[in-house]
C-alpha cells in the first residue's frame, strides 16, 4: 500500500535523566544538543577518567578509585557515587556509563561524518552503524565477559535492556527507518537482538580486525529485513486480496 | 418482487369506480370499501415518506428502479419491432431490403449490413412520427422520465392520485435541465377516467398498477378507449399464483419489509391469461387490439430484473396493440 | 467552516460566470480519453451528447504527428491486441487515421528464463489461427488518429452543439460536487421558486471557465484527480523497479516478426520489433540498474541489452559493477563481447534476439513499476478508465489494451443507459461497466503481478518449477493457445 511516513519526525523524543547522565531532548534540527552524556558534572568527569583503566582493569571499582585519585578529588566523593540515589554498585555504574559513553560516540561519529548518510539502503546503514559500534569494544574486548556478566545479573536487567533498545532505537533512527505501528517495535526487538549476539559471538571471534563478527552483523541484518520485507509484502497482499475479495462481490452486486 | 409507487390511488379509484365496473375474474370479490378508506390515511402517509426516497437509487425503491430498465427495454424493443418499414406501395428501390426469410442464414458481413439498414430506417421512421405518451399512475417520475429523454417520444404526460409523490416528481425533473428546459414532460394530479377522451395517444402505460385498483378491468377499458390507431398500451402486473404470494407477500412485506404489510392482496392479483381472455371475449375488443408480446419477469439479487417465457406466473409485462 | 468559504467563493464565482453545462466531460487526453471521445461521438446512439475533453498539456505534438511525423520512432510504444485494432476500426473509426508505416505486426513471441536457458515457450498467434498477435505502435500515433477521427466528426455534425469541444493546455483547478448531505432526501424546494442546485460536478479549469457536467470521467491517470475527488481509494503497490524504455536499431531487419522477451531476477527484458530494422525495448530493472541503464553512452547500451539477452546473470553483474564505476567504460564492451563469444552457438540464430546496432539518442527513459486497482470505476456522475483505474506492471503489454477494453464497456453502458431513457451520470447506468469491466481487469493485473514475482526470485525450488512449469506449458498446445487468446485479447 502506499503508506504515509511515520510520524516519528515530529515527536520530539524525551528520556528520563538519569545519575548524571541526561538526555531529555533529542533533536533533528539542533544535532548538537543530542548529548547523552553531560560533561560538565563531577560525576561524568571522574566516570570518563575511568574509562581509561578499563582495558587494563576490566570494569572494576580499581578504575573509578584511580580516576578520583588522578583527578585529585578526595576520597569522599566514592562514598557520595556508592550512596547515590541510583543504589547500584560502582562496578554496574561504570558499565552503565561506559554503554552510554560508546552510544554518545556512535552519535558523534554519525553527526560529525555526513559520508555515512550517502549509503545506500537502510539496510547497508543499520549494518554499518552496529559494526561501528562493535568496534569500540575492540580496545576492552578482552574485558567485556566482565561487563557482560554485569548486565545479565537479573536486577540489572531492566538497566540493561534500557540501554540496549536505547541503542538500537538510535541505530534505527540514524539509518532513517521509516516504519510505523507494529513494525517499529518488531524492528527495535530485532536489532537488540542482532547487536546482542553479534557482541557474545564477538567475545570469541580470533579473526583477524574481527571480520568474522562483521561478516555475522551483515548475515544477521540482512536476514531481518529479507523477513521484515517478506512480512511486510505478506500482510500488504492480504489486505489488497480481502478487499479485492469484497470489490468485486459489490461489483456483481450492483447489478442487482 | 414488485412493488410500485401507486398503490394509494387504489383506495380513490375503489370509491370513483364502484359503480360501474367489471372484474376480470368472477371470483373477484366486491370491493372492501370500508377497509379501504380505513388505510387511505396510513398508506398515504407511507406515500408521503416514501415520495423523499423515491429517487434514491439505491435507497428502498432500488428493484423499482431496476425494474424500469426491464420496461423499458420492453416498451423500446415492441415499438421498434413492429414499425412498418416500407410503407405499402413503395418501390423495391426506394425501401429497405427484408430478406424473405431469417437473415442469420447469410454470411455475417451482409447480414449486419442488412439489420444495420433496417435500424437505420427505423430510427428515422420514429423521428419523422414522434410519438406522445400517457403514464397512468406515474408516481415519482421514474418511468415518465426515461420515457421523456427518448429522442423519438414528443411529450409525455404522467398522472397520478397522489399529489406528494407528485411533487417529488416536478422536483426531479428540474434536477435534469434537459427534461426542465424541453416541455416534453408535464405531470398531472388525475385518474385516467378524468382524461378528456379527445386526447389520443400513441403509449400508454400502466406499470405495476392494475393489481392495486378494485375495478382493473374498468381502468384497463379508459387506457384502451385513449390509445390511437397503431398505439399501444403497455402493462405490467402480477400473476395470483403461489410464486407471486411467495415474493411479493412473504418476502416483499413479511421477511425483507422492502414493503409495508398489507401493500399487497393476493386476491386483487390479475392472471395474464384473464387478461387476454377478457380482450378475446368481447368482439368489440378483440376485432380493435392484440396482445403483441407477453412476458413474465423475475428479479434475482445480483443480477437484476430478467425476462423469462413463464408469463403466467409472477410478474409479467403485457403490450396490447390498437389494430384499428 | 472552509467547507462552507469555499462554498460561498464557488456561488459567487458561478454567479459570474455561469457554468456551461455538459453531458460528458473528460479529464486526460491520452489514448483512454480520446478514444472514449471520438467512440461516443461516433456511436448513433451517444453522438447527441455534449462532450468536453480537458487536457493540462499541449496537443501539437500530437497534431503535428499526423502532418509531419518525426524520423525515428518516439520512445512511448504500445502494444495493441487484435481485439483492440478491431474496437479501434469497427467502432471508434480511428484506424484509418493510423499511420500504416508505423504500425508493425507481430505473431509470435518467445519468453524465456535467464536461470534456465531451456526453459523456453513460444507464444504463435497461427494456432488459434490467427495471423496477428499484436501491433506495436508508438502512442503518438494512437492519439493522432484519435484526434484526427474526432475533427473528422466534428466536419460531420451539423449541430454546433454537439461538436466535440478539446482544450489543451488546460489545467483542472478545482472540482466541487453538491452537498453530500442531499442524497438521502429531497429538500422540499417549489420547484417555481428557482432552479435547485443540480448535483453534477463542477470542474473549474485554468482557463476561467466551469464546466458543470452530467457524467464526469477521470482518464487522468495513475494520480486522478477525478479518482481523489469521488474519494475512490486505489490499491496496490510499487514494486521497487522501474521500466526503461528505448528505441534502437537492430543490426538488420528481422523478418521473423517475432517479439522476445527475457526474465531476468531484476526483471523482464523484451525487445519488441518495429518497421524496418527499428525496435523498442521495455526493460524493468531495480532502482539503481535503471538509473545505470538510462546513464550509459549510447554507444555501450546496444551491448548491454545484447549481454542481457543472453548472458548468464553472474556475468552481467558483473558487466554492471564495472558501468557502475564508470558509465562510459569502454572495457565492459570487451568483457560483453568476449562473454557472448562463449555463448553456445547453436543458439545465437534460432534461440535469441538478432543483436541491436545503436540506440537512437536521447530515446531512453525509466519510469517507476506499480500494481494499482481502484476500488470501483463509478461513482455517482463519475467514472473512471484506464490508468486512472488501474496501473499494471507492463510484461505483458496490456495497459493500452485494458483502457480500451474499459472504452468499450463504458460506452456500451452508456448506449443502454441513453435507449433505456436514463440519466447517464446516474449509478443505475455506470454500474454496469464498474461489474462489466472490473472483474476481467482484476484477473489481468493479478496474473501479471504474479509473473512479476514468480520471475523476480532466484530462489531455488522456484527457478525449478517455473522452468518445469514453461517447458511443460510449452507442450501442452491446447493450454497455451488460452494464454494466446488472452494475450491478443480474444
Amino acid at each position: 500500500m502506499f503508506r504515509t511516513s511515520t510520524l516519528r519526525s515530529v515527536l520530539p523524543r524525551i528520556k528520563l535523566s538519569s545519575g548524571g547522565l541526561y538526555r531529555s531532548y533529542h533533536s533533528q534540527d539542533h544535532l548538537g544538543s543530542n548529548n547523552i552524556i553531560n560533561k560538565n558534572s563531577v560525576e561524568s568527569r571522574v566516570f570518563t577518567k575511568a574509562l581509561e583503566f578499563i582495558p587494563e582493569k576490566g570494569f572494576t571499582k580499581e578504575c573509578i578509585y584511580k580516576a578520583v585519585r588522578e583527578l585529585q578529588y578526595s576520597d569522599s566523593l566514592l562514598s557520595i557515587f556508592s550512596n547515590s540515589t541510583v543504589g547500584i554498585s560502582l562496578e554496574f555504574q561504570l558499565v552503565l556509563f561506559w554503554l552510554k559513553y560508546q552510544r554518545q560516540r556512535l552519535l558523534t561519529y554519525v553527526e560529525s561524518n555526513p559520508s555515512f548518510f550517502e549509503i545506500s539502503g537502510e539496510e547497508n546503514r543499520v549494518t554499518h552503524l552496529i559494526q561501528k559500534r562493535l568496534e569500540f569494544n575492540e580496545p576492552v574486548i578482552g574485558k567485556l565477559s566482565g561487563a557482560i556478566s554485569q548486565l545479565i545479573i537479573p536486577y540489572h536487567v531492566d538497566k540493561s535492556l534500557e540501554e540496549l533498545h536505547n541503542l538500537s532505537d538510535d541505530v534505527a533512527f540514524y539509518s532513517n527507518d521509516q516504519s510505523n505501528d507494529f513494525s517499529w517495535y518488531s524492528k527495535r526487538f530485532g536489532l537488540s537482538t542482532i547487536y546482542a549476539s553479534s557482541e557474545v559471538y564477538m567475545l570469541q571471534d580470533n579473526s583477524p580486525k574481527f571480520r568474522s563478527t562483521h561478516s555475522f552483523v551483515e548475515e544477521k541484518v540482512s536476514n531481518m529485513y529479507q523477513l521484515g520485507e517478506a512480512y511486510n509484502s505478506f500482510e500488504e497482499w492480504t489486505l489488497f486480496n480481502a478487499m479485492s475479495t469484497v470489490n468485486l462481490i459489490k461489483s456483481q452486486w450492483h447489478r442487482g | 418482487m414488485l412493488f410500485s409507487g401507486r398503490h394509494n390511488k387504489r383506495v380513490i379509484h375503489s370509491i370513483r369506480c364502484s359503480r360501474s365496473f367489471r372484474g376480470f375474474s368472477t371470483t373477484r370479490r366486491a370491493a372492501h370499501l370500508a377497509n379501504s378508506s380505513n388505510s387511505s390515511d396510513e398508506e398515504l402517509h407511507h406515500f408521503s415518506s416514501l415520495a423523499s426516497s423515491w429517487w434514491d437509487v439505491n435507497g428502498p425503491q432500488r428493484i423499482l428502479h431496476k425494474m424500469n430498465l426491464l420496461r423499458m427495454d420492453f416498451i423500446y424493443s415492441n415499438v421498434r419491432k413492429h414499425l412498418v418499414l416500407n410503407s405499402p406501395g413503395i418501390s423495391e428501390e426506394e425501401g429497405v431490403y427484408i430478406p424473405p426469410y431469417n437473415p442469420d442464414l447469410l454470411p455475417l458481413e451482409i447480414r449486419n449490413q442488412i439489420l444495420e439498414e433496417q435500424e437505420a430506417k427505423r430510427d428515422e421512421i420514429l423521428l419523422e412520427n414522434k410519438l406522445n405518451v400517457l403514464d397512468v399512475g406515474c408516481g415519482g417520475g421514474i418511468l415518465s422520465e426515461s420515457l421523456a429523454r427518448l429522442n423519438f417520444i414528443e411529450n409525455v404526460k404522467g398522472i397520478d392520485l397522489s399529489p406528494d409523490v407528485l411533487k417529488a416528481a416536478e422536483l426531479h425533473k428540474t434536477k435534469d435541465p434537459l427534461l426542465n428546459s424541453s416541455k416534453k414532460l408535464t405531470y398531472e394530479l388525475m385518474g385516467i377516467e378524468s382524461v378528456p377522451k379527445s386526447d389520443e395517444y400513441d403509449i400508454i402505460t400502466m406499470f405495476e398498477m392494475l393489481e392495486h385498483v378494485n375495478y382493473p378491468a374498468q381502468i384497463l377499458d379508459e387506457a384502451l378507449s385513449r390509445v390511437k390507431v397503431g398505439g399501444w398500451v403497455f402493462l405490467s402486473t402480477i400473476n395470483r399464483d403461489f410464486i407471486s404470494w411467495f415474493t411479493t407477500i412473504l418476502m416483499g412485506e413479511h421477511v425483507l419489509r422492502i414493503v409495508p404489510v398489507g401493500t399487497h392482496s393476493l386476491d386483487k392479483y390479475i392472471n395474464s391469461t384473464e387478461i387476454i381472455d377478457w380482450l378475446n371475449n368481447n368482439k368489440d375488443r378483440s376485432s380493435r387490439f392484440s396482445v403483441l408480446d407477453v412476458k413474465g419477469c423475475v428479479y434475482l439479487p445480483a443480477y437484476g430484473w430478467k425476462f423469462t417465457d413463464c408469463s403466467n406466473v409472477g410478474n409479467y409485462m403485457m403490450a396490447i396493440r390498437r389494430d384499428i | 467552516m472552509f467547507r462552507s468559504l469555499s462554498r460561498q467563493l464557488a456561488t459567487k464565482a458561478s454567479i459570474n460566470t455561469p457554468s456551461k453545462l455538459q453531458d460528458v466531460v473528460i479529464i486526460g487526453g491520452g489514448p483512454a480519453g480520446l478514444s472514449l471521445l471520438a467512440a461516443l461521438k461516433s456511436s448513433n446512439k451517444t453522438k447527441h451528447l455534449k462532450c468536453t475533453l480537458v487536457e493540462g498539456a499541449s496537443l501539437d505534438p500530437i497534431r503535428n504527428f499526423g502532418v509531419n511525423p518525426p524520423p525515428e520512432y518516439t520512445n512511448r510504444v504500445v502494444s495493441l491486441t487484435p481485439k483492440t485494432i478491431e474496437y479501434m476500426r469497427d467502432k471508434i473509426g480511428n484506424w484509418n487515421f493510423i499511420n500504416q508505416e508505423r504500425v508493425n505486426f507481430y505473431d509470435t513471441i518467445v519468453a524465456y528464463d535467464s536461470q534456465d536457458n531451456e526453459a523456453r515457450i513460444k507464444f504463435d498467434a497461427s494456432t488459434i489461427g490467427d495471423s496477428v498477435l499484436a501491433a506495436m505502435c508508438e502512442n503518438l500515433n494512437i492519439q493522432s488518429s484519435l484526434l484526427e477521427r474526432i475533427e473528422e466528426l466534428n466536419l460531420n455534425t451539423m449541430d454546433p452543439e454537439q461538436k466535440s469541444i478539446l482544450y489543451d493546455n488546460t489545467k483542472v483547478v478545482e472540482i466541487t460536487g453538491p452537498e453530500v448531505a442531499a442524497e438521502h432526501e429531497l429538500p422540499y424546494i417549489d420547484p417555481k421558486e428557482g432552479e435547485p442546485d443540480l448535483d453534477w460536478p463542477t470542474v473549474t479549469l485554468s482557463n476561467g471557465e466551469s464546466l458543470q457536467a452530467r457524467l464526469l470521467v477521470g482518464a487522468d491517470g495513475f494520480n486522478s484527480s477525478v479518482r481523489k475527488f469521488s474519494h475512490i481509494a486505489s490499491r496496490g503497490w510499487f514494486y521497487n523497479r522501474f521500466g526503461v524504455v528505448a528505441t534502437v536499431k537492430l543490426q538488420y531487419e528481422d523478418y521473423r516478426s517475432l517479439a522476445w522477451q527475457r526474465f531476468l531476477t531484476t526483471g523482464p527484458l523484451a525487445i519488441l520489433p518495429l518497421t524496418d530494422n527499428n525496435a523498442t525495448i521495455v526493460w524493468s530493472s531495480t532502482p539503481e540498474l535503471s538509473e545505470l541503464l538510462v546513464s550509459v553512452d549510447d554507444a555501450i547500451f546496444p551491448h548491454l541489452v545484447n549481454a542481457a539477452m543472453a548472458l548468464e546473470e553472474t556475468d552481467l553483474s558483473y558487466i554492471y559493477s564495472l558501468l557502475k564505476k564508470n558509465p562510459s567504460d569502454m572495457n565492459a564492451v570487451e568483457e560483453i563481447k568476449w562473454r557472448m563469444s562463449r555463448v553456445d552457438s547453436s543458439l545465437v540464430d534460432e534461440g535469441y534476439p538478432l543483436p541491436l546496432e545503436s540506440v537512437v539518442p536521447r530515446s531512453r527513459a525509466r519510469f517507476p513499476l506499480k500494481m494499482a486497482h481502484a476500488d470501483t470505476y463509478t461513482a455517482p456522475r463519475v467514472a473512471l478508465i484506464g490508468d486512472a483505474a488501474h496501473s499494471i506492471h507492463p510484461l505483458a503489454g496490456q495497459g493500452l489494451n485494458m483502457g480500451q477494453s474499459d472504452v468499450a464497456s463504458l460506452v456500451s453502458a452508456l448506449e443502454d443507459g441513453v435507449t433505456r431513457g436514463l440519466d447517464i451520470g446516474s449509478t443505475l447506468v455506470l454500474e454496469q461497466y464498474t461489474a462489466n469491466a472490473w472483474p476481467s481487469n482484476h484477473v489481468m493485473l493479478g496474473i501479471c503481478d504474479k509473473m512479476h514475482k514468480i520471475f523476480s526470485t532466484d530462489w531455488p525450488p522456484i527457478v525449478f518449477f517455473r522452468g518445469f512449469g514453461i517447458k511443460s506449458l510449452n507442450m501442452l498446445g491446447s493450454f497455451k493457445d488460452v494464454i494466446v487468446r488472452a494475450l491478443s485479447g480474444r
